[in-house]
């Protein structure tokens, strides 16, 4: 069976590293970084997106508008969405701020995963919207 | 007060208008305005005022005294000030109070410098002879009651009326009409409080009210009538014809300024005065307090009520200031608070009746050191009462040198200024400013009052006003204090519950990351050959969490008050450097970031300090090097100490993102984070420059920043820490 695609954008490298080693059921593309996330949108295709929100803005956000990186990922939440409207997009956050989870809910997330969150959350996170999105 | 929907109750509304500008309403109602007396007001005075005749054969006339022709308050000659109560003219109830003729003469000439008229003061148009008209207003240059014997050959009395300083009435008798008068046959009943003459007796009795007797029944010669009495003086007292006429058309041409000083006689009379325009007096008053009372209890109870909303606080006190500045008559208050700590600054909090235009000058913190702000802010520390200033005195103190080159030029401009606030840290003041003096001029004016009469609309603040304006302020104080204590706890929980949910936030990064690998670990879905990296990574994510500790918990410390420091503990600065790059090497290693030690550090002596805190110190400044810095760059690490070997010099230097000029002093702030920071790392609380400037502050050393540009955006940041030892 061929291993679903998806793209892991996180700026903890660690966690990039060690989620990438846990996720064993998918094939986990990583990128630590906003703008390098967004390269790998266009140039590839994947099944899901899993994405932290607090990063370093990139270069072409108004850093007032992503809260000097606080809501990075919403922006980048909007973008994927822009380009992939059908793109399942998994957010795996330390955010509590119920001003940014609303808004990551209205840019099309389509599930929220609270860290701190054992490896098989998020698994089983990601599998029940890549079911969705077969259903 | 649109702002936020204050509107006066119709009730309050109406006592305003009322009593708007210290006004004092008449006393007997007129129009809307009910007055003093209430609905009997004019029934009342007429029983006195028949009571009065009846007994003395004397008409008392009450004139109201025109607000403008009021006289102002002479502070500082409490001798000539008139008395707060009430002087009305008498009527007696005893039987041997009743003067006859013969008691008049005989009051006549026991007054040593009685007052007689002149032969010019002829009859005037109205039928009132010229000395009894001219003795209204002397009594009220005066401020006491005179005694006068008239053109008319009468026994005059003036006795002026006042509330709290400020004469309202001149209560006066005239020659009008010397009639016989009505007669007191049975005395006096009480009714409602009030004494009544009776007239007639049994069935007959009528009170003096139900009979409508009019003051004036018939036309008399005054002149003729006069004589007739003179003369039946001289019958009564044996005197020769004419006798006593000829002395009193003599003495007639004395000055009819001169005052007289009342003898034994005209004592008695007067206090016989008093007593019974206690009556009166009370009536009056009662209404009086009780109305205006009732206006300064809504504005207090207002005042409190605003500390119900933070946000609309101060909203609330430009209420009441405005209803206060209509109930005494003045343009401007303002709220100046002073911050103790800082004793050049003042600033405007609120304000009642300023110009739009005029509020640019003044709503900012005004921060000046002259002498004169001192001075200033020293007085109003020991005062304890409003005290009036001369604005050109402060014409170097910031807002009130404004207040006066935006109202004061040209007039003779005083102010009132009230410390408000002696609890807490703010000392507010208020200052009143001036009732339209361009209004009273007008009047002053026509009516040819002499120049000597200021101008000043705090001297027209009359004692009662003054007092209700000290109390008010003494309230707003305390209400102030109270907000300013709400408004610190409020921010230090805001401030709290941010520092907790930043502490929770950045726990959660570690734990995350300590969960998964160990997970991986467990699985053993790692080979073994990256086993020890992913241990190692483990090992930095404690190391966060450990640092992260330290910080909250000194921070606790600090915020408690109960921070305590190992002032005996020695440490070697290399070895202590050494230890936080060995724990924060696979960090750096994971942003190629090299960490470097100056070797020279390890020919340097130990010193004195905690080394706990020292520890935290170096591991902060060291993790902003690493968090701030871009990839491939070093972290160098070097300093010098002093030949004594105590105290030392330590440079952290990085390459990575700007500290720009204007964040140098705010990055030591607790929270603070420069944008460029946030940027790079959103993550974070903004606490470890703050702990590092508290331990510099506690060795009495310094923290230096300098960032110099190396070109391609990046910067050289070097942190200086000095530690002058023990």
């Amino acid at each position: 069976m061929v291993k679903k695609r998806v793209l892991f954008i996180e700026d903890e490298v660690f966690l990039l590293e060690e989620l990438q080693s846990a996720l064993t059921d998918y094939e986990i593309v990583p990128a630590d970084s906003a703008p390098k996330g967004m390269e790998l949108i266009q140039k590839m295709d994947f099944d899901a997106v899993l994405l932290d929100i607090m990063m370093p803005p990139t270069e072409d956000m108004d850093p007032e508008r992503v809260g000097y990186g606080r809501a990075t990922g919403v922006e980048l939440c909007r973008r994927i969405k822009n380009l992939k409207p059908d793109l399942p997009i998994v957010v795996l956050t330390v955010v509590r701020d119920p001003g940014i989870l609303k808004k990551i809910v209205e840019v099309g997330a389509n599930n929220i995963v609270n860290k701190p969150a054992s490896s098989s959350v998020v698994n089983d996170s990601l599998h029940s919207v890549l079911r969705r999105d077969a259903e | 007060m649109s702002t936020i929907g204050l509107e006066n109750p119709p009730e309050m509304e109406k006592l305003l208008k009322k009593y708007n500008g210290g006004n004092i309403p008449p006393l007997i109602t007129d129009g809307e305005n009910e007055g003093l007396f209430g609905e009997d007001g004019e029934e009342i005075l007429e029983i006195h005022r028949l009571g009065l005749s009846a007994r003395y054969s004397i008409p008392l006339y009450i004139f109201p005294v025109p607000q403008a022709l009021e006289s102002p308050r002479t502070r500082g000659s409490e001798a000539s000030a008139p008395r707060d109560d009430y002087l009305n003219l008498v009527y007696g109830s005893d039987q041997e109070d009743r003067l006859s003729y013969e008691d008049l003469y005989a009051l006549l000439r026991s007054c040593k410098r009685l007052q007689f008229p002149r032969e010019s003061d002829a009859v005037s148009k109205s039928g009132v002879c010229g000395c009894c008209l001219a003795k209204p207003m002397l009594a009220m240059q005066n401020g006491r009651p005179i005694a006068y014997m008239c053109y008319a050959g009468m026994i005059g009395f003036v006795v002026p009326v006042s509330i709290s300083g400020k004469i309202i009435a001149i209560l006066s008798t005239e020659c009008k009409k010397p009639g016989e008068g009505a007669i007191w046959s049975e005395g006096v009943v009480e009714q409602d409080g009030c004494r009544l003459p009776i007239f007639g007796s049994g069935d007959q009795i009528k009170l003096a009210s139900d009979l409508h007797i009019p003051s004036s029944t018939a036309k008399v010669d005054i002149w003729e009538e006069s004589k007739r009495r003179i003369q039946e003086c001289e019958r009564i007292l044996g005197l020769e014809p004419d006798e006593l006429l000829k002395r009193i058309t003599e003495n007639a041409k004395m000055d009819p300024s001169m005052e007289i000083s009342p003898d034994e006689l005209e004592t008695i009379m007067i206090s016989r005065l008093e007593k019974a325009g206690r009556y009166l007096s009370d009536l009056a008053n009662k209404t009086y307090r009780l109305e205006k009372d009732s206006v300064i209890g809504w504005i207090r109870a207002e005042m409190a009520s605003a500390l119900s909303s933070i946000d609309t606080f101060w909203d609330k006190i430009r209420w009441c200031l405005g209803n206060l500045a209509r109930l005494l008559g003045v343009d401007y208050i303002l709220l100046i608070s002073h911050d103790r700590s800082n004793v050049g600054s003042l600033e405007l909090q609120c304000h009642y009746g300023l110009p739009q235009e005029s509020l640019p000058a003044l709503q900012y913190n005004w921060l000046d050191s002259t002498n004169q702000v001192s001075d200033f802010t020293e007085k109003m520390n020991v005062a304890e009462h409003i005290q009036e200033i001369d604005l050109r005195q402060y014409r170097d103190v910031p807002i009130l040198s404004e207040l006066y080159s935006l109202y004061g030029k040209g007039t003779n401009y005083s102010v009132l200024v009230a410390p408000a606030a002696t609890l807490g840290d703010g000392l507010i003041f208020i200052v009143l400013g001036k009732r339209n003096p361009v209004v009273m001029q007008k009047v002053f004016r026509q009516r040819a009052v002499p120049a000597s009469v200021r101008l000043s609309a705090i001297e027209w603040l009359r004692d009662d006003d003054r007092q209700y304006l000290i109390d008010v302020v003494r309230e707003l104080a305390i209400i102030t204090s109270v907000f300013f204590s709400i408004k610190r706890m409020q921010e230090t929980k805001e401030e709290q519950t941010n520092f907790m949910e930043s502490v929770a936030h950045d726990l959660r990064t570690p734990i995350q990351n300590i969960m998964v690998a160990t997970e991986n670990l467990r699985e053993g879905r790692v080979s073994p050959e990256r086993a020890s990296r992913t241990i190692a990574g483990v090992l930095t994510q404690i190391q966060r969490l450990n640092l992260l500790a330290q910080k909250a918990w000194m921070l606790e410390q600090i915020r408690l008050d109960s921070l305590v420091y190992n002032d005996e503990q020695t440490a070697n600065p290399y070895s202590i450097m050494a230890e936080c790059r060995d724990l924060m090497a696979d960090m750096a290693a994971r942003r190629s970031i090299e960490i470097h030690i100056d070797p020279e550090l390890k020919s340097w002596r130990s010193i004195c300090l905690d080394t706990e805190k020292f520890r935290l110190v170096a591991m902060n400044l060291i993790h902003n090097g690493i968090k701030y810095s871009f990839p491939h760059t070093y972290i160098r690490i070097g300093g010098w100490q002093d030949a004594m070997g105590i105290g030392v010099a330590i440079t952290f230097e990085n390459e990575g993102i700007p500290i720009h000029d204007e964040e140098k002093d705010r990055i030591f702030d607790r929270y603070f984070r420069s944008k460029d920071a946030l940027k790079m790392d959103p993550s974070g609380s903004g606490i470890g420059l703050a702990l590092v400037k508290e331990f510099v502050d506690h060795y009495k050393g310094k923290i230096d920043v300098r960032s110099t540009e190396i070109g391609f955006g990046r910067y050289l940041n070097v942190f200086s820490l000095y530690l002058p030892g023990r």
